[in-house]
């Protein structure tokens, strides 16, 4: 029976750790938005990975960036490629490594506060964006500009303006399926989209106490 | 009748009043509240040009809400109209959340309240026209 679940509920580095420790042969399935990641395990050891257009181990590196997404474990399937050499253990190490050095840099600035929100159930997608409709950081892979959100955001700092009251604390739009929330974060905007039938009164205390 | 509908939102405890507006954003009706209809028809207007940017992107608009500390209010997004309701009280908000779909639901079926907002007509897309807007809503409307 395969094993299923989200990465926004076990951690990758928390599910290679307990495949190598259970000394599985197996095949991991990551999928996050339409693009897919793959591990394979022999025998308690990471031998190949993919997560398009990288391979082996810049492919788990990258997957271990992910704060979400589907996975599934399938006992059994052998690889079909052998681009790891490396100790798991090493292995995880100096991604954990990588990860850090970048954390100190621009691109994963926001990790922590998407890891605070990615705990609210129903987030599925965080964006960070200026005023003038910059993505500035997004749990999203590939993200792209956030000129609608701006946009957004403008018109709920007219409407409080026109009610003789401040920025909105929270603005919820829900489109086509999806609810977006919208909040101001330190100088910047932030966009959360949850599920369409995330209860507001549930989740609003929640990210608030997310966003600190 | 579309009074008598907004006064059963209205008699909702923490309900400060509730209005609708045209795709135009006119005001066609309201209750119970002290703002001005300049205020309120801006308010329409604020929240027709969000309509109009999802719609520019592909997105149907269904439902916008703005959460002030002591303040709700929640429009409702119709293909011809915008019902727009002001609330003092979270704790309401379930019932009222429920209310408006059900008023919803009665406008939409009003007869006479349909054949007029087909009068009043408009297409929503002239709310986000570069013309109407200030530059830097025009830039980010145009980067869409």
């Amino acid at each position: 029976m395969a094993l299923v679940g989200n990465l926004k509920d076990l951690k990758l580095a928390s599910l290679i750790q307990l495949n190598c420790m259970e000394k599985n042969t197996a095949k991991m399935t990551i999928e996050q938005g339409n693009k897919f990641g793959f591990i394979y395990f022999e025998s308690g050891q990471v031998v190949h990975a993919e997560f398009e257009p990288d391979m082996g181990e810049e492919a788990i590196f990258k997957l271990l960036t992910l704060y979400s997404g589907n996975f599934k474990v399938e006992s059994g399937i052998r690889s079909p490629a052998k681009t790891i050499t490396k100790n798991w253990n090493n292995l995880l190490l100096d991604a954990m490594h990588q990860l850090d050095d970048q954390d100190e840099g621009e691109a994963r600035k926001f990790d922590h506060l998407f890891e605070r929100l990615f705990t609210v159930k129903g987030v599925q997608e965080v964006t960070v964006f200026d005023d003038e409709g910059t993505t500035v950081g997004s749990s999203a892979e590939n993200a792209g500009t956030s000129n609608l959100y701006a946009f957004v955001q403008l018109q709920a700092m007219k409407t409080g303006a026109a009610l003789n009251l401040e920025f909105p604390e929270f603005v919820s739009i829900v489109a086509s399926g999806k609810k977006h929330i919208f909040a101001k974060y330190k100088q910047l905007n932030l966009e959360v989209e949850m599920e369409q039938k995330t209860k507001l009164d549930i989740v609003l205390p929640l990210l608030k106490q997310a966003l600190g | 009748m579309i009074t008598g509908l907004l006064d059963e939102l209205n008699n909702i405890e923490g309900v400060d009043g509730a209005f609708i507006a045209s795709n135009r954003a006119e005001i066609i009706n309201k209750v119970g509240l002290s703002l001005t209809d300049d205020q309120l028809s801006n308010l329409s207007l604020r929240a027709l040009r969000i309509v109009a940017a999802f719609h520019k992107t592909g997105k149907k608009t269904v439902e916008l809400e703005f959460y002030w500390q002591n303040l709700y209010i929640i429009c409702k997004n119709s293909d011809n109209f915008l019902l727009i309701t002001f609330c003092r009280t979270s704790s309401m908000l379930a019932l009222l959340r429920i209310t408006i779909n059900v008023t919803m639901a009665k406008l939409s079926e009003d007869k006479k309240f349909s054949k007029w907002l087909k009068s009043h007509k408009a297409d929503r897309d002239f709310l986000i026209r570069k013309e109407s807007l200030e530059e830097n809503e025009a830039k980010l409307i145009e980067a869409l």
